[in-house]
This record gives C-alpha cells, sequence and structure tokens, in this order.
C-alpha cells in the first residue's frame, strides 16, 4: 500500500491540520536549534585551543614565588636541558599589558618575524584602539619611556588571539619590562612520549618551586571545561531537555483528542492497522525531520556567521564582541542528537496511535 | 618631594639593571687585548664585559672564567696570571688573590663559582652574603681542572641540544656565507661574523660562531636528526608483528633487502642466525631518548630496566654513555652493555626477567 498517492494523502492532511503540528514544530526547531548552537560553540573554541597547544612542545615550566607567577632565567633553560630525554628547552617571553583608558589587559606575544617598529592586532583590539583614536599605531608606556608601535596587520579575533599583540621579541620585553635573560615560560620538548611524565617529575625535583603542566594536562583541563556535564552546559542541556519533554506530552495528547475519531474513521473505511501507522509515522517524520534540519542549518547561521549574540556571552563573558568561531561541525554528535530526538519523537506519537487503532471503533466513535 | 623622586628614579634604575652577577658595561673595566676580538675570549668566543666579574689574563689573552684559562693552557701551574677583583673590577696578580669558591652567586661556565678578591675584608663580607669556601688560587685552579671534564660535557649537552640548532637557523637565514678554517681563534671568528650577519645580539652572535667553529672548523657531529622511516608493510621477520606502529623502538638491517624489527632484542636474534651475512655497519637502532636513527655499534644499551618495548622487555638504545647511564639509574636497569657485548647468554637473560 507504499505508493505515491498515499504518501500525498497524508501529506495533503498533515497541510490541513497545518496548526496543530505548528506547535511541535517551533518547539522541536527551538530545542535543536539551541542545543546544536551550544555544541557549535564548544567545539569550535575546543578546535581552535586544540590548535594552538599543538604548536607547543610537550611540557611547559612556568616559576613561581610565594605562590605567583615570576619569571625563568637562564639557568633554569640551562639545567633543564641537561636532563637526559630532553631534547629542546625554549626560553618565551609572553605577559599580559594593562592599557589602563579602557581597563583591559592586552596579551603580548612574541613573533620573530615582526621588526622593531610593528605590530600584529586583533580586531577586537582594533576596536579597542580605535576608541581612543589610535588608528594606525599604539603608544606603550613602559618603564623606558614611550614605546610606538606602527599596526602592521590586523588578524581575526578566535579564542586565542581575542587579546593579542604580536611584537618582536625586544619590544615584548620592553614591554614587559624585562631583562634580556628572563623568561615568561620554558617550553620543553620531549621526543619521546612515554617519558614525558617522568621528565616532569624531574624537572620539579630540580626546582619545588616551578609548576610543570604536560601538553596532555592542558588537554584534558580544555575538555573539563567544555565537558557536557560542566556548569552552563547543564545547565543549558537541561533547558533543552524539559521543552522536549513538554513537546512530547503535547505530541501524545494530541493523538488522544481529535485525533482519535480520525483515527477510527480512517479503521472504518477500510484502513489496516499498519496503514494508520505509517499514515502517522510519514506526517511525524515530515515534522520532525524538517525542524530537525532547520534547526541545525539556523544554528549554523547564528553561530559562524552572526558569531553567536547573547550565547557568546555566557561562554566568553563580556569582552568578547569581536570573537568568531572556526565553522567545525561534529557530525558524530549531530547524528547522536538526531537519534536522541527524532527517535522519541516519533515513538511518542506512534504508540498512542496505534494503541488507539486496535481498540474497539464503535466504542472510539461514541 | 626631591627626595622620593630620587629613589623612584634609583628604583627604576636597578631595576632595568638587573642583570647577571658578573655583567658590567663596557666602559667600567679594563680589557688588554687588541684588535677587533677585543672583548671576547679567546677561548669560547664569549662577551668578556658580559663576564668580567671572572675575568683572567695570561700572557696578553684575557679569558672569559678560570675554566677557560685552563682550557686554553691544558691545565699548567700558572704563577704569572691575573685576575679581576670582584669587589674594584681592577686586574690584581692571582698570587695575591683570594678566591671564594662554591658561592651560591652562579659562576661562568662551571657548576662550581669562583670569585677572586683583592682585600680580605672583601672576601669575608662576600662569604657572609653568598657562601661558600675561601681559598687560594692554586687551589682555585685545582678545582677548576677537577670541574673542567664534568663542566665541558656540559657545555657540550647544551650546545648539542640547543646552540648549534639555533646557530644554525640564524646562520642560514641572517648571514652570508663565511669560511671558519679562515680563522684562527672562536673570537676572531666571532668578530668576522660581526660585520656578515646582520645580528646586533651579542648571544645571537655567540651562537652562530659557536655553531660554525664546532661543526666545520673542529667537525663536532651536531647530533642525529631524522628517525627511522618504516614502510607500512613492514614486518618484523622474528615476531611477525608491523613494526610501524612503534616506531620509538625501530631497529633497522640496511642489507640488500630492508629488514625492519620491533625492538633490538629481536634483531639481536636475527644476527645471531644469520652471523655471516651481516655487516656491522649497516645496523641502525632508534635513541630511546630523541628517537632518532643512530648506529648500532656506536650505541649504548641498557639491559633490564622497567621499561618495556613491544615485545616485552627489552634491550634499550642510547647514543651517548652519559644518557645510557642515567636511563639505568632512573628507570631501575641492570647493565649497561656495549653493541660488542652482547652475546647469547644476554639475551637468554631477558628472556628469564
Amino acid at each position: 500500500m507504499i505508493n505515491k498517492n498515499f504518501v500525498d494523502f497524508s501529506i495533503l492532511l498533515l497541510l490541513k491540520d497545518k496548526k496543530e503540528y505548528l506547535f511541535s514544530f517551533f518547539i522541536f526547531t527551538f530545542i535543536v536549534f539551541l542545543a546544536s548552537s551550544i555544541l557549535f560553540i564548544s567545539d569550535s573554541i575546543k578546535h581552535d585551543l586544540f590548535i594552538a597547544l599543538d604548536k607547543q612542545h610537550q611540557i611547559i615550566v612556568k616559576n613561581t614565588k610565594s605562590g605567583r607567577y615570576t619569571p625563568l632565567s637562564e639557568e633554569h633553560i640551562d639545567s633543564i636541558l641537561q636532563i637526559s630525554g630532553v631534547d629542546n628547552v625554549k626560553g618565551k617571553v609572553d605577559g599580559y599589558y594593562y592599557f589602563a583608558q579602557d581597563r583591559r589587559y592586552f596579551h603580548i606575544v612574541v613573533d620573530e618575524s615582526l621588526d622593531e617598529h610593528s605590530m600584529i592586532i586583533s580586531s577586537e583590539i582594533k576596536s579597542i584602539l580605535a576608541k581612543f583614536k589610535y588608528t594606525t599605531q599604539f603608544n606603550f608606556l613602559t618603564q623606558d619611556g614611550i614605546t610606538s608601535l606602527d599596526i602592521k596587520k590586523v588578524i581575526k579575533s578566535n579564542i586565542i588571539s581575542n587579546d593579542v599583540i604580536l611584537v618582536n621579541e625586544d619590544i615584548a620585553r620592553k614591554i614587559l619590562n624585562m631583562d634580556e635573560d628572563e623568561y615568561s615560560y620554558l617550553d620543553v620538548l620531549v621526543p619521546n612520549n612515554s617519558e614525558i611524565d617522568f621528565i616532569s617529575l624531574k624537572i620539579v625535583d630540580l626546582y619545588p618551586d616551578i609548576k610543570v603542566k604536560t601538553k596532555n594536562d592542558l588537554k584534558s583541563d580544555y575538555e573539563y571545561v567544555f565537558y557536557y556535564k560542566g556548569g552552563i552546559f547543564m545547565i543549558l542541556y537541561i533547558v533543552s531537555m524539559i521543552s522536549f519533554f513538554i513537546l512530547l506530552k503535547n505530541q501524545i495528547s494530541s493523538v488522544f483528542g481529535e485525533k482519535k475519531r480520525e483515527i477510527a474513521i480512517f479503521r472504518s473505511i477500510g484502513f489496516a492497522i499498519k496503514d494508520i501507522i505509517f499514515l502517522k509515522f510519514i506526517q511525524n517524520s515530515v515534522v520532525a525531520l524538517c525542524s530537525y534540519f532547520l534547526g541545525v542549518f539556523l544554528a549554523y547561521i547564528f553561530v559562524f556567521i552572526f558569531g553567536a549574540p547573547l550565547l557568546k556571552n555566557i561562554f566568553l563573558g563580556h569582552d568578547a564582541s569581536h570573537i568568531i568561531f572556526t565553522p567545525i561541525v561534529d557530525v558524530k554528535t549531530l547524528f547522536v542528537m538526531f537519534i536522541f530526538t527524532v527517535i522519541p519523537f516519533l515513538a511518542s506519537i506512534l504508540l498512542p496511535a496505534w494503541k488507539i487503532a486496535v481498540e474497539d471503533m464503535s466504542e472510539v466513535i461514541k | 618631594m626631591f627626595v622620593k623622586y630620587l629613589c623612584i628614579l634609583a628604583l627604576m634604575f636597578t631595576v632595568s639593571n638587573a642583570k647577571m652577577f658578573q655583567s658590567i658595561s663596557e666602559d667600567k673595566g679594563t680589557f688588554v687585548q687588541k684588535g677587533n676580538t677585543k672583548l671576547y675570549c679567546p677561548n669560547c668566543g664569549m662577551n668578556l664585559p658580559k663576564f668580567y666579574k671572572t675575568n683572567h689574563i695570561h700572557k696578553n689573552h684575557q679569558y672569559c672564567s678560570l675554566h677557560c684559562l685552563a682550557e686554553s693552557n691544558n691545565g699548567k701551574k700558572l704563577q704569572d696570571a691575573k685576575v679581576v677583583d670582584t669587589k674594584s673590577l681592577k686586574f690584581i696578580g692571582v698570587k695575591n688573590a683570594y678566591y671564594v669558591v662554591n658561592s651560591t652567586k652562579k659562576g661562568t661556565m662551571s657548576v662550581h663559582s669562583k670569585y677572586a678578591f683583592a682585600k680580605e675584608k672583601d672576601v669575608q663580607e662576600f662569604r657572609k652574603k653568598y657562601g661558600g669556601q675561601i681559598v687560594d688560587f692554586a687551589q682555585a685552579y685545582e678545582l677548576a681542572k677537577i670541574d673542567l671534564k664534568k663542566d665541558t660535557s656540559m657545555i657540550n649537552t647544551k650546545r648539542q641540544k640547543k646552540v648549534y640548532k639555533v646557530g644554525k637557523k640564524l646562520y642560514l637565514a641572517k648571514c652570508n656565507k663565511v669560511n671558519p678554517e679562515a680563522f684562527e681563534s672562536i673570537a676572531s671568528l666571532k668578530a668576522g661574523l660581526k660585520s656578515e650577519c646582520k645580528i646586533s645580539k651579542d648571544k645571537a652572535l655567540q651562537a652562530v660562531a659557536v655553531y660554525l667553529w664546532d661543526t666545520q672548523k673542529l667537525h663536532k657531529k651536531m647530533g642525529a636528526i631524522g628517525s627511522i622511516k618504516v614502510p607500512k608493510d613492514a614486518k618484523c621477520p622474528i615476531c611477525g608483528m608491523f613494526v610501524h606502529k612503534y616506531p620509538k623502538w625501530a631497529a633497522m638491517i640496511d642489507a640488500d633487502k630492508k629488514l625492519y624489527f620491533d625492538g633490538v632484542k629481536d634483531m639481536i636474534k636475527y644476527i645471531f642466525s644469520h652471523k655471516e651475512d651481516i655487516d656491522v655497519k649497516n645496523i641502525y637502532i632508534t635513541d630511546y631518548f630523541s628517537t632518532t636513527k643512530i648506529k648500532a655499534k656506536d650505541a649504548y644499551f641498557v639491559f633490564g630496566s622497567n621499561v618495556y618495548g613491544p615485545m616485552g622487555n627489552e634491550l634499550i638504545p642510547f647514543s651517548s654513555e652519559i644518557s645510557a647511564y642515567a636511563f639505568k639509574k632512573d628507570h631501575f636497569g641492570k647493565k649497561v652493555l656495549t653493541f660488542y657485548d652482547i652475546d647469547q647468554d644476554v639475551l637468554e637473560e631477558i628472556e628469564e626477567l
């Protein structure tokens, strides 16, 4: 009995009862939209963080003094280099410059390819500087006076580069007031992965004040922040789950109302039980699929084209107006979401429909 | 108000000048060498004002440290040398100098620092502040000679792991071609490089000079680069496992047909059963620490440690004796062997572990 006419008939019936299906359609779309927006944002942030992490060596070493970070010296590099298993140690300069007019910290990062008169800034910083009429250059206030640098290039703001200013190493030392043999952190290269943990222990053994983070530690830190059970994520998922249950309730009750009579009429004009179930299946699949794909599509546009206004601030706070998200679509999670939304949705209508279809028709029509 | 202003100024001055203990500015010191190598140590090329407080003079050569003095004179007894008085920054004869060794202030090119003073009062004051023992020149020189071996190995490790890499990168990026053979000392090479390179920092120039001098004039090894490339379908002839899954353990015999093994143990088994066809020169293994390709005949193997390879207990290969012994100590190894020490008994012992 599965033929074109039957499908046409089901669709026609669906369009006749537009209003009743509209509610389900909107709620479903909204839930999918919300859930996939969160998914897109967290996946994109995670992606950017991991890409930045991949560029680093296996162990990151920072120095502390009375619980606060302090610079490391050439001596630290020399003695960590002597540990067998360590292949290279790079001293890195990196820190924050306080821009008092806007009460903001700028993250100063070293880029060796730049000369001593230019810098690269993010689009977020560009807009902050533009507020204070710094359009082609910016003056850093340092211990030795003013250091002014030309804006050479503006890069896109993502989660990492949002507050970044890239400068030459000498200039970075000047801005951050660091001496020539001082380093903010050390990047330790360990070619053999199975030695990483052991070498981190050895470094701590050498300098008890030092804080050592391996790449895997950082990775699991990031994972933890964006794990679905964590804080904000849990709240958002609970919201979508509750609204999903409201939707299911609506679905079930719709079958028991007016629709009960409709099913009985179909039965009495000769529809088999499987035909009725199939009819309901077609109608609700259309609703579910349309709203699922519309939801995902809207979320994609909302996050990656409009940059997720409002929702972004929940994740990143108020200083994030220029952050754009790298488009990352995790098909696997979208598929899991499909299974967990579309199937309960269909089940919630097919089971009651079947229950009514097998009842005594004369009872129902009365 | 004026005093307050002065205080801030003084503070700023100290903050911006918080350099190394040894360093002074160029105009405050005495430099006896002539020409363009005036400010460089003839033994290592390092900048003399940067390490001024450990400078020594001998026969018109000004060395950056006691280490360099001892090294370039092969540890011969010296009585006519001069040393900087850490307090007054003037040169004094070593006979009259008091040395403080092992103080908490870091030394130059040595694990044990050695600073000299002219007056007893100054030396006591320094020792009170930074600790250490007071000795005369003969004892300090003796100590420098004892330290020489350890210090040299430390310096070599640093150069192999870092300085050569930095130097090579800078040389290729910022310098014109220079022939190190034409220079008689590292100091003159460094002075020559100053005009050939677009480098302003002394540290960077030093790295380039050390790289060129050591690798091209003294022909020291830069350390192996590159690892054994294992084809995807290569199977170990002994155990039949795919070798490319364990690149850290790969071993290779480079004969007519290339053979790959997932560990030294399996390779040795193969070698014992095909002794006559294999040339020792063609056997390569992967260094455990650096995961680079090295020759088996130059390697050191640690046996009986708590690190397991893909086939269980392993002979773990290292390119240097120092790292082999360091590994043995850290991972409870039983023995360090060379390639020629490995025989049937060793194999049996591994199997029994």
